[in-house]
């Protein structure tokens, strides 16, 4: 974005002045009930307090990605990323506080705003994670660890864009047609085994294409439950979940030369608060000491994915990628207040217990 | 400090409260113990003559000193006298101890037979000093969490204790086969794991007049060396939660009895044993209180009554077993983990170092 010095510094002070505003959290619940039955005033209300929670949201996120420790806002994709929130800030400061009716209408000119920001921000974590390597790289790091405050910010930045793209997600599908069962982008009657079963076929199918084997999938527990979720979200998890396993599986018995491959097994259940989901296998499992590494962000010691391939433009996406998976499913998870959890049997297999918020009467996580 | 004891005690309990307790291995334990002569027997009571006192004047300084008038509660006081006494009486013998006295029935020995015995009930003392506490300050809600690590740090150290303790006394003895002291050379979790299973199921029916069955898995034959009675009363103690809890969520909800299933896995660092039932599970807000010393709102047993003399021993005791057993797992670096599936059931991870070259746990 090339700015002017004088605009440059108003932009500046805008976004001083909104990052020292407090963000406001919703709940799984609010977003429900307010997305019920959208009248042209309750999408004209959506639109105006996307207007008044985007920019403070984006404003927050450019004040961090302008003072990270060590250097590392200069890396050429962090200031890439820390540009596009930028624009996306300035495109907010485009409409009035009070933006007009005209504009909220489906195809107004505020509405394609939000689609346009949601488009632009498609790769951040691709771009996130290639300013880490960026890093990485200038430091000589190699395969060291990084140092706990970057994971930490990499846990607090994802979180925010899980909330900032759920909202603008969220009012973009209630000025639509509503999806039949559907609140926006919250599945009234989400079904645990109906995305266990989708997500294991994808799973397998990606697992085939990799390894020519598969091990099965079976699910287990309460069949029947149904409440009130996000369905993108629960299947991204146990997507990446069941990838996870069915690849520890098949590499296994390709070490032990056995051709029988122990089927990955899933077990839903719903308790008074959580409805719980484990996935166990008997993937050879991994020590205690190496737990605390999954869940930091690219400890993979595998070559990164080539430059593009993280957008999934060369027929098979890839099974492991560049070590955020995992992070990343459990920021989904915490999101609303549930967790993920990872336990291990070193020498027999793997054991990931997700568990979710059924009331959806939790906040959703800011910070 | 408000010690009743001598001078010279008072005196030597400064002295050997600010010295560094020393750790060891379970490694250093066993290939210490294997084929004690009396020369090695005479070192070790000597080891004892020097650590002992260390570790206990620790612990009196420590229970002298808790916050908030715990430190005066009758049954904490006690425990703090058997400690002075258990001390002094370590002082009635030189530093050198004499080759006589460590002669498997010489007297030194004999003396650590008797602080051996004396300190047994010393968990439910302690148990009971935190009832005293918590109806002194009537109260019935959490306490504070310096208490609750006081607790893991005081039964930590106990645990040290009598381990150093009954390793000592057990290579003065004709050695069991496959033992070193009471280190099992070949400890099979396999069957540790089927004698916990046949006991808990045994109080378990006595209690319910029903159990359910228990499946073993996994690596059924591996063996590694360990402390077998630490283990069975960690699996014990484990499996007695899953068997109860199955028959009493079967009972509340009329269905079948759902099998206890453990398996047991062997990996590079670690051993590990999963006791996995499905009864019904906690809220994932409830896990933290397990690991809380005497939460439980039910009604303490009745004096005694931990110590199994009314017939059948207590299914359900103090609250004390998991904080217990988890301090049992960390003490040579492992560990125990606990995931419930509200509406499921509950998964218990006993995870234990297989080399065994972990430095016992040691609280200041």
């Amino acid at each position: 974005m090339v700015l002017t010095e004088a605009a440059a510094k108003i932009l500046a002070e805008k976004i001083a002045i909104c990052a020292s505003r407090r963000q406001t959290g919703v709940t799984l619940k609010q977003m429900y009930n307010f997305g019920l039955n959208p009248t042209q005033q309750k999408k004209h209300t959506s639109a105006r307090l996307v207007r008044g929670e985007l920019p403070i949201r984006l404003a927050h996120r450019v004040q961090e990605l302008s003072s990270l420790p060590d250097g590392l806002s200069n890396m050429p994709s962090i200031k890439l990323v820390k540009d596009w929130y930028v624009q996306s800030f300035a495109d907010m400061l485009k409409f009035p506080k009070e933006v007009s009716p005209e504009d909220c209408k489906p195809e107004g000119a505020f509405s394609n705003q939000i689609r346009v920001i949601k488009d632009r921000h498609d790769f951040v974590i691709p771009t996130i994670a290639r300013g880490i390597l960026e890093y990485k790289a200038s430091k000589k790091l190699g395969a060291a660890t990084l140092d706990p405050s970057i994971h930490e910010f990499l846990d607090r930045f994802f979180m925010s864009r899980v909330g900032i793209r759920c909202l603008l997600g969220q009012h973009l599908a209630i000025l639509s047609e509503q999806q039949p069962g559907y609140v926006g982008i919250i599945q009234a009657k989400c079904k645990p085994a109906l995305v266990a079963h989708e997500a294991a076929e994808h799973a397998r199918n990606l697992c085939l294409s990799h390894y020519d084997d598969a091990p099965e999938v079976t699910i287990h527990g309460n069949m029947d439950l149904e409440f009130p979720y996000i369905t993108t979200h629960l299947y991204y998890m146990m997507f990446e979940l069941i990838k996870n396993s069915l690849r520890a599986v098949v590499e296994k018995n390709i070490q032990k030369k056995s051709s029988v491959l122990p089927p990955v097994r899933i077990v839903i259940a719903e308790g008074v608060e959580d409805v719980a989901i484990k996935i166990s296998d008997e993937g050879g499992g991994i020590s205690r000491s190496g737990i605390p590494l999954i869940w930091t962000y690219m400890y993979s010691t595998a070559p990164p994915p080539s430059e593009g391939s993280e957008f999934q433009t060369e027929g098979i996406p890839p099974l492991a990628g560049f070590g955020y998976g995992l992070p990343i499913t459990r920021i989904y998870a915490r999101y609303f207040g549930g967790d993920l959890q990872i336990i291990s049997m070193d020498g027999f297999g793997t054991d990931a217990y997700l568990h979710i918020r059924k009331l959806g009467d939790v906040e959703e996580s800011l910070e | 400090m408000n010690i009743p004891a001598s001078k010279f005690v008072l005196d030597k309990l400064k002295h050997y409260g600010s010295q560094k307790q020393t750790a060891v291995t379970l490694k250093q334990m066993y290939e210490f113990g294997l084929n004690p002569t009396s020369q090695k027997r005479l070192t070790s009571a000597r080891l004892m003559r020097h650590e002992i006192p260390i570790r206990l004047a620790h612990r009196v300084i420590e229970l002298s000193v808790l916050p908030d008038h715990l430190s005066e509660m009758p049954s904490i006081k006690a425990v703090r006298d058997l400690y002075v006494q258990s001390f002094s009486d370590m002082l009635k013998f030189p530093t050198e101890v004499s080759p006589e006295d460590c002669k498997p029935e010489g007297a030194f020995n004999n003396q650590i037979r008797i602080l051996k015995e004396r300190h047994e009930f010393v968990i439910h003392m302690i148990a009971r000093g935190i009832l005293e506490y918590k109806s002194y300050k009537k109260t019935t809600k959490l306490l504070d969490p310096s208490i609750y690590q006081f607790l893991d740090r005081f039964f930590m150290s106990r645990l040290g204790i009598r381990f150093l303790v009954g390793q000592h006394l057990a290579i003065l003895e004709e050695q069991r086969p496959g033992f070193v002291g009471i280190i099992q050379a070949k400890c099979k979790p396999r069957d540790i794991v089927e004698e916990a299973v046949d006991n808990a199921r045994n109080i378990c029916i006595c209690h319910y007049d029903d159990a359910p069955d228990v499946t073993i898995h996994g690596n059924l034959n591996l063996d590694f060396p360990y402390i077998s009675s630490h283990l069975y009363y960690m699996v014990f103690e484990l499996l007695k939660n899953s068997l109860r809890a199955s028959v009493e969520s079967a009972s509340k909800h009329k269905t079948a009895l759902p099998p206890v299933k453990v398996v047991i896995a062997a990996g590079n660092e670690d051993i590990a044993i999963k006791i996995s039932d499905e009864a019904g599970g906690i809220p994932r807000s409830g896990l933290p209180f397990l690991w809380t010393y005497m939460y439980s709102t039910a009604p303490p047993p009745a004096e005694g009554a931990e110590y199994g003399t009314d017939g059948v021993p207590p299914i359900a005791g103090f609250g004390i077993g998991l904080p217990i057993t988890r301090l049992y797992a960390r003490y040579f670096g492992g560990d125990l983990q606990l995931i419930s599936m509200e509406g499921y059931g509950t998964d218990a991870y006993l995870h234990l170092r297989k080399l065994g070259d972990i430095e016992e746990s040691l609280p200041w």
